[in-house]
């Protein structure tokens, strides 16, 4: 009996002496929804959705261009979204593939929100996103990331 | 009880509740970035309009190289017998800039020097006016402003009147820049949303949606419906394909080219084959070129003219446009009549317009319609101003009697039958 709790007690110690698995969100503190309150403008939107995509600033021709049809056309929200899916359409853009995605779903989703939303998905969240990717196995990691970019929480920071 | 005994106005329109209209499409062409009556329609040049004006006179001799030949016109006559010359028009009050002359163009309303040129207008504009005061209110997808450029201009498709803005704004768009090759090829996507995908990528973004606290309200832009989104998104890839593979390269065969305020033309009238707006403003710029090149504005004005006679001609061409459309032609100022320093090199000077000069204020101004609509061929010398324009919309589409504030212009009643 004693080396039974001896035992135990020793699976206790090893796995709380595990590292936590830390997802590299750079330097920003992952954020709960509360906290997001300011509106980026669609100038700051559109850059911030390029950094969240390629990892790397807006060159500076490509932002202009992305002005350029912001300012040409007056349905922001079309032109906002048509940028957005252009940049998803990027052959440039590495994302993980529909395998990846599929074989776990719980850690894609949970990167798709630190990567977007700079925070953790709630366990509702987590679990209603896993039931959905099980239920609709034609969604690619493309089509995610358009939902994460286009949903009023990424307008925030 | 009592019911609503249909009187018949001054005007000669029958009023009823919510008004009749004259016509249900309305085609304002601001025309063409300040132009003179002395080189329009007093043809002191020779007649540099021939598809708009009557009259064969020629170009003069010492310009006449400068002037590029355009393709003939392509209707039976000029503009101007298909409707009525107003040619006493007057931009009355406010300084003689293009912004000012376009706010007044399109709110009805005087401005001063206080108008601001980082701001949307402190004035509903035409855009908001028919979209509120019609009955139901009318969508987005019916009203457009296609401005030549993005500078400034865009922020003429709403005001910041809290009465109105932008969700009553037009649908603005500036296709020379937003179908440029640049654009059109950085804004394609292979993203496709349809059937069930579609609903399930909806049904996602409203569930991430309910779980963020902050709700999400566009108000710095138009807003059109789900529906007409994917209308309109549909057209831009359309356009946007088609220019990246050389289709719309000069696609009016203009030798050598078809100039910008020609192209901005163009895409006014792709939107009405394809939407058939009730209200569509459009603008041209090209003849301000005349600060420093007299010739060259003359140029501008020759191609201008045959921009909006094609105009006309697609309009009539167009189902559920033809015979049912009203065309206002209209400069939204003019230009001094005292040359500055700067000649060309036909030696001609260049023309500002200034606050002091009053060839500045002087325009002219063209309605053009049907003939059981407008008078055909008709002249009118009574003075009028610019800021007549947006009555004579509200009256054209039947809701002058429901906007409840002064305008200060009149309706130009006379153009009609």
């Amino acid at each position: 009996m004693r080396n039974l709790i001896c035992a135990i007690s020793l699976l206790g110690l090893f796995l709380a002496c595990q590292p936590e698995t830390i997802y590299d969100v750079g330097t920003l503190k992952p954020q709960s929804d509360g906290e997001k309150t300011e509106l980026k403008d669609d100038l700051q939107f559109m850059s911030i959705a390029y950094r969240d995509l390629f990892n790397e600033e807006v060159p500076p021709s490509t932002l202009e261009v992305m002005r350029t049809a912001y300012i040409g056309f007056g349905d922001k929200n079309l032109v906002v979204d048509r940028v957005v899916q252009a940049m998803l359409s990027n052959p440039n853009l590495v994302v993980p593939s529909q395998l990846d995605m599929l074989g776990d779903k719980e850690l894609f989703i949970n990167t798709t929100y630190r990567k977007f939303l700079l925070r953790d998905p709630t366990s509702f969240e987590l679990a209603y996103w896993v039931s959905q990717l099980t239920e609709f196995p034609n969604l690619t990691p493309k089509d995610v990331y358009y939902i994460f970019m286009t949903s009023a929480e990424y307008k925030y920071y | 009880m009592g019911f609503a005994v249909p009187t018949i106005l001054p005007s000669g329109s029958l009023f009823a509740a919510t008004g009749s209209r004259r016509a249900n499409h309305v085609v304002f062409c601001l025309f063409a970035g300040g132009v003179r009556n002395v080189e329009s329609i007093f043809k002191n040049e020779g007649n540099l309009m021939p598809a708009m004006l009557k009259g064969n006179s020629s170009i003069s001799s010492d310009i006449a190289g400068g002037i590029t030949a355009m393709p003939s016109s392509p209707l039976a006559k000029t503009l101007q017998e298909y409707g009525t010359l107003f040619t006493n028009m007057k931009f009355i009050d406010g300084p003689t800039g293009h912004f000012n002359g376009h706010t007044s163009a399109i709110t009805g309303q005087h401005t001063n020097s206080t108008l601001s040129l980082r701001n949307n207008p402190p004035f509903p504009t035409v855009f908001e006016l028919y979209r509120k005061h019609n009955s139901p209110t009318h969508a987005a997808k019916n009203a457009w402003w296609v401005s030549r450029s993005n500078n400034l201009y865009p922020l003429l498709n709403h005001s910041t009147d809290p009465n109105y803005g932008s969700r009553y704004a037009a649908n603005q768009i500036a296709p020379n820049t937003f179908f440029s090759w640049d654009v059109s090829a950085n804004l394609k996507h292979e993203l496709e949303f349809t059937g069930t995908k579609a609903e399930t990528v909806e049904d996602l973004r409203k569930f991430m949606d309910s779980n963020f606290s902050t709700p999400f309200s566009l108000n710095n832009g138009v807003v059109n419906s789900k529906e007409d989104r994917e209308a309109i998104s549909a057209w831009i890839t359309t356009l946007q394909n088609k220019v990246t593979s050389g289709q719309l390269s000069n696609p009016w065969n203009v030798n050598p080219w078809m100039s910008g305020d020609q192209y901005n033309i163009f895409y006014a009238e792709e939107l009405i084959k394809n939407f058939q707006p009730e209200l569509l403003v459009v603008n041209m710029f090209d003849v301000d070129t005349a600060h420093s090149n007299f010739t060259e504005y003359c140029n501008a004005l020759h191609r201008a003219d045959y921009g909006v006679a094609h105009l006309w001609d697609t309009i009539q061409n167009t189902p559920g446009m033809k015979d049912d459309t009203v065309l206002i032609i209209m400069p939204e100022i003019g230009r001094n009549q005292t040359g500055n320093s700067i000649a060309d090199i036909y030696g001609r000077a260049g023309l500002d317009h200034t606050n002091g000069d009053p060839l500045s204020r002087d325009v002219f101004c063209m309605v053009v319609g049907p003939p059981g609509i407008v008078k055909q061929d008709s002249v009118d010398n009574s003075l009028r101003t610019t800021v007549d324009v947006v009555p004579t919309i509200a009256d054209i589409l039947g809701f002058e009697q429901e906007i409840p504030f002064f305008l200060s212009g009149q309706s130009l009643t006379s153009a009609f039958i």
